[in-house]
């Protein structure tokens, strides 16, 4: 196209001269000829601009992330004439379809249509437009190439993946494993019961006792403070940029979803805490819990203004990290401060994990870790299956 | 597929067409290319396309028409003829005259249908090649460009059918090299896109065209205006306070030295723009002298002269002497002078100047000079008379003048002379003109005392005159016989006065250029007791231009002369520019406007002498006339040849459709019907069943033209078909009643395309 357009301007300006030089029929009709070219061009880019329609579905909108998912797009000429060249361009960053179709153009007389058939892919969890998101007209004199958004894109809700794991190599050198026996189990309860305060879970009310004393009576845990997981999620958005933040948070939510499965899968009851504006906290009892904590995750909302370490400091002046036998926090930044924090935390007998989903060396934080505190680092483009 | 392949080649072909006919004809020798030439070429490519692609009925059909045509033709004109127009074509081709001029339309007629059968067989073979649509393409701009560098007279059409074909061929080639994802039949691909094509011809056909080429106006006055600034700047800064005076030449300068040779000088001084009535040539005056002292002259007076006396002085001699006719000795024209690359506090203008605009000046002596100095992009406008010197009428006035015959002073006239021109804000008297005589009488008057052989000299040459006038003219005559050179070399010690200058001059030298003509010229006027001064300036030979450049090699020096009376007359002794100085107008006699003939009055008179020599051209306007009649009588004839055989064809398929079997008649017109809906864009597929077939050209039917349709004649054609029923009258007249529904129906929706529909279902079989 760019010779195209070149040897157009020699012509231009060749037919330029020659009017200059020469008056009659051909030096004006060569100036006018060429100068007419991409003139009638534009009216047919125009053209196609105002009255060429797409048509694209996918099956579902509400996507997994990394599932392909049955994906199609129409194009038709419903017109009197015939588009020279149409291509379409595609959501990439985000979402990728199986068997890209090439950058070629299609051709379409008047009546005819060309469908593409295939699978979309979204990569990331979170709510972003997919499939089709620009036209491409070029004109049959091939000198002008026009592209434009389409205005009916489609925007699909993607759910974080679960990595089913039964085995983690980043948990294999723990040897003192939260088991079954801890006190979240209902087995293990104390039967020692108290006055119900406000704030106690549903499944922690007794309902016998609360029903023969007249008041609503919880089960009181006691002879064992330290027991069972707890997650802490970090749900502060770093970046401003949809490209920065959505995978970024995306690891951050699969490598929670990845621990949470293994240990649901194990039957450990753990605990996540979710910061986001008010602290959210859900209890997880092996997998008929896992679907309620699987819906949470993928509705966890992600905020500018959160500040993960006020919140872990919440959490450890709550009791919430010191009556825990294993804190894992998933995280994207750690500081020094956070450490000593969290080291804190480890010499009370806690082990401390934290996975910091990063593109920054962790070297240095690797080696301040201990018997009791771990910092594994996760690449934010990481498979997950391999690094977990 | 056989539709688009047809249009294409349709479209390809007509292009050619436009090209060959309208670009070559001439060469071809279609010089009077019509209406009838694109009808006849239209016939010829119907037919054939209809050879071509048409089915075996239709090319028989066709042959038969063309042989109908001919031997109408053959009864109409005769085999001789024919025979004789056919045998001379060869001629005709090679340029030979042997041909009646009334066989030129056949021939050109002829040739058309050559170009026709040429473009077609052309077109087959760049279809087959589609490579050499491209060496055809750059053929034609070749051709084109050639035409163009040779200033071959091309035509627009021609042009538009020209690029239009190289267009396609453009398009055509892009498409064929262009990867893409799906791509359909070429020639389908270029007809669809045909609405684009066709407005590029058609806004590409009312494009203007200029004979001339492009002067770019605008970014020449942009970059003029940019120069301008810069030299008006630059020059400023250059020549300030300098007096730029021409010292090499002995036109204009500081002091009128006759010493040294002339230089070549071409650069450009002034630039100067003529109005309406520009007659004669322009001599600009620029200094004027008084006192000469044998080498060279001086201005000494410097007193303040009322401005424009002198061409009121003229003015009032020609309105005394000859009130009717004015024109006859003066007439006004304007001027702009503009300075170019010339620095100088001297204003130039004609002698009989009358108003000056634009700037400020004074007159000084004789001269008009500045407030400041003027430079680069100075300019002023002036209005002046032109003077009918040479003219003995304007002579006559002079001597009558001179002489006081039937002339006194008027001071009424006067008084009207100076209202009428307007001249100055001053209102001069007749008695601040005697000042005015009188001043010029005292300062350029002197007196003169000459040799005797100078005196022997200018009585010799003043032999045989009466008059003042003569006189002078005697003289004039006199000197511009002498030689003239523009390297006399420098004037002897010896010569120390004006009476040694004329010695040496006119007993010895006998050579020299203006300067020292003018200067001799002046002397002897003096002796004779004239009053006669001596002008530099510029002597601008327009030669009928209005606008023109004085560069100094025009820079000149000449006498001029005061009649008491009249004004100051010029004279031009300087050999061999008398024929610059007298361009006198004809003076028609008892004609207000003497002599100055007015551009309509020339063309008129051209036209007329044109009329009269136009003989010829009638003739062969007659002969042609009878030709284009003969063209149209062959034309109807061939039109009128198709009617025929066209209904001589339905006639017998009438008597053949009489003659089939009700069965025979029922499925023609089945198929008729079924026809009329493949045209409306509803064809039955293979698996369809008519059921099918009948739900979905009701949708369609509906969807595309709001037509309700019956579909009983379907329903007894499925009968028919699968039910072995026989087919009755009954259901023929269902068909053919349906049908007529069907086609009123459209005739409300689509009027053209009803009768269109019509034409063609006719020759359904």
């Amino acid at each position: 196209m760019r010779s195209r357009r070149i040897g157009w301007l020699i012509a231009w300006i060749l037919s330029l001269v020659a009017i200059s030089f020469y008056g009659g029929a051909v030096s004006y009709g060569l100036f006018f000829g060429i100068s007419l070219m991409p003139v009638v061009a534009i009216l047919y880019l125009s053209l196609v601009y105002f009255r060429f329609r797409i048509y694209q579905e996918i099956e579902s909108r509400n996507i997994v992330c990394k599932q392909p998912m049955p994906y199609y797009f129409v194009l038709h000429n419903g017109e009197k004439y015939a588009f020279a060249g149409i291509s379409v361009r595609l959501f990439s960053k985000l979402s990728y379809v199986e068997d890209i179709p090439d950058d070629r153009e299609c051709e379409l007389l008047p009546g005819e249509e060309y469908v593409c058939r295939t699978k979309l892919v979204c990569k990331y969890r979170g709510e972003y437009e997919v499939g089709v998101k620009e036209v491409v007209v070029t004109d049959f004199f091939r000198l002008l190439r026009f592209r434009y958004r389409i205005p009916s894109t489609i925007k699909a809700l993607v759910y974080p993946r679960i990595i089913r794991k039964s085995e983690l190599n980043t948990l294999a050198e723990l040897t003192d494993l939260p088991g079954k026996e801890l006190p979240f189990g209902q087995t293990h309860l104390d039967a020692v019961v108290r006055d119900y305060v406000e704030g106690d879970a549903l499944k922690q009310i007794h309902w016998k006792a609360s029903a023969r004393e007249r008041k609503l009576k919880s089960r009181n845990y006691i002879g064992e403070e330290r027991g069972g997981v707890t997650f802490f999620c970090d749900t502060k958005r770093y970046y401003k940029d949809i490209y920065q933040y959505l995978p970024l948070e995306n690891q951050i939510l699969e490598t929670l979803l990845a621990l949470g499965f293994f240990w649901a899968e194990k039957n450990t009851p753990f605990a996540v805490y979710f910061p986001s504006k008010n602290m959210r906290m859900v209890h997880v009892e092996g997998m008929n819990g896992f679907d309620v904590f699987y819906e949470e995750v993928a509705h966890v909302m992600f905020d500018e203004t959160e500040d993960t370490k006020l919140r872990l400091q919440e959490l450890l002046e709550a009791g919430a990290l010191l009556d825990t036998k294993l804190f894992i926090g998933v995280l994207h930044e750690i500081s020094d401060s956070l450490l000593a924090m969290l080291e804190e935390v480890a010499s009370t007998g806690v082990t401390v994990m934290l996975y910091v989903i990063t593109g920054v060396d962790m070297e240095g934080y690797m080696r301040r870790g201990s018997e009791r505190l771990k910092v594994i680092p996760i690449p934010i483009e990481a498979e997950l299956e391999e690094v977990l | 597929m056989r539709r688009y392949s047809v249009l294409f080649r349709l479209v390809h072909i007509l292009l050619l067409l436009v090209v060959g006919l309208c670009g070559l004809g001439e060469s071809l020798g279609i010089r009077h290319l019509g209406v009838k030439h694109w009808l006849l070429a239209f016939a010829c490519l119907a037919v054939l396309t209809c050879v071509n692609f048409g089915h075996t009925r239709s090319r028989i059909l066709v042959a038969v028409l063309v042989l109908v045509c001919g031997a109408a033709l053959l009864l109409f004109v005769g085999m001789e003829q024919i025979g004789e127009f056919l045998a001379n074509y060869g001629s005709w081709l090679m340029g030979n005259l042997d041909w009646k001029i009334e066989w030129v339309i056949g021939y050109e007629l002829l040739q058309a249908i050559v170009v026709v059968v040429l473009c077609y067989l052309l077109q087959m073979l760049l279809e087959r090649y589609p490579v050499l649509m491209t060496v055809l393409s750059i053929v034609l701009l070749a051709g084109m460009v050639w035409g163009m560098i040779r200033r071959v007279e091309v035509g627009h059409i021609a042009v538009v059918g020209a690029i239009g074909y190289i267009l396609l061929g453009y398009i055509e080639s892009t498409q064929r090299r262009w990867d893409k994802r799906t791509q359909g039949d070429i020639r389908a691909y270029v007809l669809w896109l045909m609405p684009f094509l066709l407005i590029y011809v058609l806004v590409f056909g009312f494009t203007p065209v200029y004979e001339e080429p492009y002067d770019w106006a605008f970014v020449k006055e942009a970059y003029n205006n940019l120069k301008e600034r810069f030299t008006v700047w630059s020059q400023s800064i250059i020549k300030e306070g300098q007096e730029d005076f021409e010292t090499a030449l002995a036109g204009f300068s500081e002091e009128g030295r006759l010493a040294g040779n002339l230089l070549n000088n071409d650069k450009e001084l002034l630039t100067i723009q003529g109005t309406q009535g520009l007659v004669t040539n322009l001599h600009l005056v620029g200094k004027v002298y008084d006192s000469f002292d044998g080498t060279g002259w001086s201005q000494t007076v410097y007193e303040e002269v009322p401005f424009g006396m002198d061409t009121l002085e003229t003015l009032y001699a020609v309105e005394l002497y000859d009130q009717e006719n004015v024109r006859d000795y003066v007439y006004s024209t304007g001027l702009t002078v503009r300075y170019e690359y010339f620095h100088t506090g001297y204003l130039f203008s004609p002698l009989k100047v009358t108003e000056i605009e634009d700037c400020e000046y004074q007159t000084s002596g004789g001269s008009l000079v500045f407030d400041e100095k003027r430079g680069y992009g100075s300019s002023y406008k002036l209005t002046y008379y032109q003077l009918n010197l040479d003219h003995e009428k304007f002579y006559g006035m002079v001597d009558a003048i001179l002489r006081q015959e039937d002339i006194i002073d008027n001071e009424q006239l006067w008084n009207q002379v100076v209202n009428k021109y307007d001249v100055s804000e001053d209102v001069y008297t007749l008695a601040e003109l005697e000042g005015y005589q009188q001043y010029n009488q005292q300062w350029y008057g002197g007196e003169l005392t000459l040799s005797e052989e100078v005196e022997a000299y200018l009585q010799e040459i003043t032999t045989d005159t009466d008059t003042t006038v003569e006189k002078l003219r005697a003289i004039e005559r006199a000197l511009s016989a002498m030689e003239y050179t523009k390297s006399p070399g420098g004037l002897p010690d010896s010569v120390q006065s004006a009476e040694d200058f004329l010695d040496y001059f006119l007993l010895e030298s006998k050579r020299g250029y203006c300067s020292h003509f003018a200067t001799t010229f002046v002397l002897l006027a003096r002796a004779e007791g004239i009053p006669a001064r001596y002008v530099e300036g510029f002597c601008v030979p327009l030669s009928g231009n209005k606008k023109m450049t004085v560069t100094g090699n025009m820079a000149h020096a000449w006498p001029e002369v005061y009649v008491e009376g009249v004004g100051w007359i010029p004279f031009e002794p300087t050999p061999g520019y008398a024929e610059i100085r007298y361009t006198p107008w004809e003076v028609k006699e008892n004609s207000y406007n003497s002599g100055y003939v007015s551009e309509e009055d020339w063309e008129e008179e051209s036209v007329t002498e044109a009329l009269e020599q136009d003989g010829i051209v009638q003739e062969l306007e007659g002969v042609q006339s009878v030709t284009n009649s003969l063209a149209w009588k062959i034309l109807a004839l061939m039109l009128l040849a198709c009617i025929g055989v066209l209904s001589l064809e339905q006639l017998c398929f009438q008597h053949r459709y009489k003659k089939k079997t009700l069965e025979q008649q029922y499925l023609f017109e089945i198929k008729k019907s079924l026809w009329l809906l493949m045209r409306l864009g509803i064809t039955r597929a293979k698996e369809e069943t008519l059921q099918e077939f009948t739900e979905r050209a009701t949708e369609k039917l509906q969807q595309d033209l709001t037509i309700d349709c019956s579909w009983q004649w379907i329903q007894s054609y499925e009968v028919y078909l699968y039910r072995s029923a026989d087919a009755t009258e009954d259901m023929r007249k269902i068909v053919l009643w349906e049908r007529e529904q069907l086609l009123s129906q459209l005739k409300n929706q689509k009027k053209v395309y009803y009768y269109y529909i019509l034409v063609r279902m006719a020759f359904v079989r």
